[in-house]
């Protein structure tokens, strides 16, 4: 299945106006295979950035945001076995969250993995990460070019 | 782990659905061509690998009491994309008020 990504997709509308919400992963995310849910936490201060992170103290963190509006050309393609776990029937009930890597000192750049996003089901929000079936066209460490992007 | 000897356009099944076949043979390089349903996943090892040290490179590890990511995102391009979203959204409800 092909996603179209909604161009002001980074005002996410899960639970409204909450802040918080639990996203069930039940496959884990590579690399951490035990996690079973983490808490997608927002601000609006910090849009388009969000947390990911365990809700437990000194939890697994990471930093993620929607792509829409702010990566151009970013496409993203799920395999037909993703599309049925996660129940997934279009765009409109999946949110595509992509994992930021900061830079090691506060000048560098931030880099998006637009390889293996993490697809969550709105309505359920049961998501996992997937390697995108058009993986090929896309970079892992795809470097934020704040100047550039399709603002 | 079971390791099979297999020539060029010799091939191996795997249950009902999977059949992999080996196409080329050059130098270090094999060609090898899978038929299997689109519902499993193939996909070449380092890409896994890739994803799992990009996530182990992404976890932060101090992250603040509060849901405030401002003390991580320091590095001024998250705060320039942070000020062109609000900037944005900003115009955008300006324009449909109008």
């Amino acid at each position: 299945m092909k996603l179209k990504l909604d161009e002001d997709s980074n005002a996410p509308e899960i639970g409204q106006s909450e802040s918080r919400s639990e996203i069930c992963l039940p496959q884990g995310l590579f690399g951490f295979a035990e996690i079973r849910s983490m808490e997608l936490v927002f601000d609006q201060d910090e849009l388009p950035f969000m947390w990911l992170r365990e809700q437990k103290q000194d939890g697994l963190a990471f930093i993620v945001l929607e792509p829409g509006g702010i990566i151009s050309n970013y496409s993203v393609e799920i395999s037909d076995a993703d599309v049925k776990l996660l129940e997934i029937t279009g765009a409109e009930d999946t949110m595509i969250l992509n994992i930021v890597t900061l830079p090691p000192d506060q000048s560098g750049k931030i880099s998006l993995n637009l390889v293996g996003p993490i697809i969550v089901n709105r309505r359920t929000l049961s998501g996992k990460q997937c390697i995108i079936n058009n993986h090929e066209e896309f970079s892992a460490r795809h470097v934020l070019d704040v100047g550039g992007e399709g603002l | 782990m079971l390791i099979l000897s297999r020539k060029v356009d010799q091939g191996i099944t795997i249950g009902d659905e999977i059949e992999i076949s080996i196409t080329k043979i050059e130098g270090d390089s094999v060609k090898i061509g899978i038929s299997a349903p689109r519902s499993i996943s193939i996909l070449r090892r380092e890409i896994l690998e890739e994803m799992q040290s990009s996530n182990i490179a992404a976890a932060v590890t101090s992250v603040p009491k509060q849901s405030t990511l401002k003390s991580t995102l320091a590095a001024g391009s998250a705060k320039q994309l942070i000020a062109q979203v609000r900037a944005k959204k900003a115009a955008k409800e300006g324009t449909s008020q109008k």
